[in-house]
């Protein structure tokens, strides 16, 4: 029985990147997946009154501890710096913790039994942990939120525009929506992702990390041009 | 304390300074419950706010939202050069009703009412 008030948007995210059937991840780069995490965190500290932003600074306006571990550690991070670094600096900064939060955030699942755990043997050789899923309630409403927001005209909550933003980044959309849906959805989701800042810079930081590794390949491949 | 006008049909609201994190909650709050009393023709006069952040806008969404889910009507006005940046970048611009002074404000919302 899950009883949560609100998952956290790392949850969330990773509810939707977790296979139904079989518990495995769905592939996500992992500097993507890096900066998703990040991007989700701060997402969860604005919506909770804890950090605020404009388009050039991010400021902590209430250092007072969620008592969520995912959410806290950042959040001291960004009130113990003594700069004002914009929203897509700090997506980059706390992206380092990325896999830490993400290891919180699936032994929370687990802990809600929403998730169970499951290790495997990969050729004997490579351990494989699996998280099937134990209750699907919480991946079905998020999905329903997000196809809600998607195909009506209807303005959405904040909590669903970042719910956009992270699916958007994560190429989630591309499991949740049908080819044909992806395609009518198209214009709605660029609309609904630019209404966040922080999804905004987010986006922009994954969008500079790809192409920084698609720089750096294609160097690798002609290293004499 | 934020103050509230009425004229005709339209509720106005002139939030002043900044309107963020520490501000925004109250102004909420503030909106909602009028538009919740039937308030449903509602201008957010931005002509005395120097400042707005993300949380600000979130207030915006929040109130255009909520008017509607109930068949209401929405105008912004007054946007300084650095709001009206911010409408635009976010792309609130798409989805809001932007005119210049609040006398078109009201006027927008009552002839669209």
């Amino acid at each position: 029985m899950t009883e949560s008030p609100h998952l956290t948007f790392v949850e969330e995210i990773l509810l939707l990147l977790l296979d139904d059937d079989t518990g495995a991840m769905k592939r996500v780069a992992p500097n993507v997946m890096e900066l998703l995490i990040a991007g989700a965190i701060l997402m969860d500290l604005a919506l909770r009154g804890r950090v605020d932003c404009d388009l050039q600074k991010m400021v902590v306006v209430d250092p007072t501890p969620v008592g969520e571990e995912i959410l806290d550690g950042p959040l001291a991070e960004i009130a113990g710096s003594d700069d004002e670094a914009d929203p897509r600096t700090w997506v980059v900064r706390l992206s380092a913790r990325s896999k830490e939060i993400q290891e919180a955030a699936l032994k929370r699942l687990v802990e809600r039994q929403i998730l169970r755990v499951e290790d495997r043997s990969f050729l004997w050789v490579f351990g494989r942990r699996r998280y099937p899923m134990v209750d699907h309630r919480e991946e079905q409403e998020v999905k329903l939120r997000i196809l809600d927001v998607l195909l009506s005209d209807r303005i959405p909550a904040p909590r669903d525009v970042a719910l956009i933003c992270l699916a958007d980044a994560s190429n989630a959309f591309q499991v949740i929506l049908s080819p044909q849906e992806l395609r009518h959805a198209a214009a709605r989701i660029e609309l609904v992702r630019g209404f966040d800042l922080i999804g905004q810079a987010m986006s922009r930081a994954i969008q500079k990390s790809v192409q920084d590794i698609a720089a750096a390949t294609a160097t690798a491949h002609h290293p004499f041009y | 304390m934020i103050e509230s006008t009425k004229i005709g049909d339209a509720v106005v609201w002139a939030p002043e300074g900044r309107v963020d994190a520490s501000s925004a909650p109250d102004l909420e709050q503030a909106m909602t419950a009028k538009i919740g009393e039937g308030g449903v023709h509602v201008v957010l006069d931005l002509s005395r706010t120097r400042y707005m952040s993300s949380a600000g806008l979130r207030v915006v969404l929040v109130v255009a939202r909520a008017l509607q889910a109930k068949d209401g009507h929405f105008a912004v006005c007054g946007l300084n050069d650095e709001v009206k940046e911010l409408f635009e970048v976010s792309g609130f611009s798409l989805i809001v009703n932007i005119v210049a002074d609040r006398d078109a404000a009201v006027a927008a919302v009552q002839q669209a009412g």
